[in-house]
């Protein structure tokens, strides 16, 4: 067991619970320019894997303390961020297959905000505009608002497009 | 809306067809105070709603009809 090796094993514990696995030696071909003087002429030990035995595998289940290479806070999972609305899998795009649970969830969310762009501008109008007139005649319902500032607004449906606007403080002059 | 005005050098007569409230009528009236001006109208209630709240009245040179435009046009 070479310097390298050693060292490994005393580092990790003891050298009872470690067997370090040599690989097959690769071939030498000679010193060769810039390999350390120590190496020229030989080949390192080549570690390839490190066995550990059944009780550091799983010290825990064998009633044993934690090594202290071993012993520490638990790694944290990291969380994986929401899939975005209408996408299913991260691989997939939206036009791929698509679970019915996220279909259903993203339509609930863009039912709520259809439906609140919908309510924020009568809401914001019933706020600042009060009624004049509203009345359903032969053709259309005819709705006259007002809002504060004495813009007069005539509709032909309720939250439908204005047809005319005049500013009545001006005008009764 | 107004943009066939600009090519008619001295308008006489115009017809609107279509009330609301009565401010295209009166936008003319003012910048064309001797034109005639025809303003037809399907429901007497858009009307009422023009002179009572939008400030609208007819003149001499320019009358409201309560009728179908179609067959006036």
């Amino acid at each position: 067991m070479g310097a390298l090796s050693r060292g490994a094993g005393d580092r990790l514990g003891s050298r009872r619970d470690i067997r370090i696995a040599h690989g097959p030696r690769p071939k030498c071909l000679g010193p060769r320019p810039g390999v350390h003087p120590v190496f020229r002429g030989t080949c390192p030990t080549v570690i390839t894997d490190i066995v550990l035995s059944k009780d550091m595998a799983a010290p825990r289940q064998a009633g044993l303390a934690m090594p202290p290479f071993l012993d520490g806070p638990p790694r944290r999972q990291r969380q994986a961020a929401p899939l975005p609305c209408g996408q299913t899998d991260r691989r997939m795009s939206i036009a791929g297959k698509q679970p019915r649970e996220n279909l259903t969830r993203c339509s609930t969310r863009r039912f709520f905000l259809l439906g609140l762009l919908r309510w924020w501008p009568s809401a914001r109008r019933s706020d600042a505009e009060k009624i004049l007139y509203e009345r359903q005649s032969a053709y259309n319902t005819i709705v006259v608002t007002e809002n504060d500032q004495g813009l007069r607004t005539l509709l032909f449906e309720r939250d439908g497009v204005s047809k005319a606007s005049s500013r009545w403080a001006t005008r009764t002059t | 809306m107004v943009l066939g005005l600009a090519f008619v050098e001295q308008p006489k007569r115009v017809l609107i067809v279509g009330l609301g409230g009565g401010t295209i009528p009166s936008l003319l009236r003012k910048h064309y105070p001797k034109m005639t001006i025809d303003v037809v109208d399907i429901d007497p209630d858009v009307v009422a709603v023009a002179k009572k709240y939008f400030g609208f009245h007819e003149d001499d040179a320019m009358h409201v009809r309560v009728a179908d435009g179609a067959p006036v046009h």
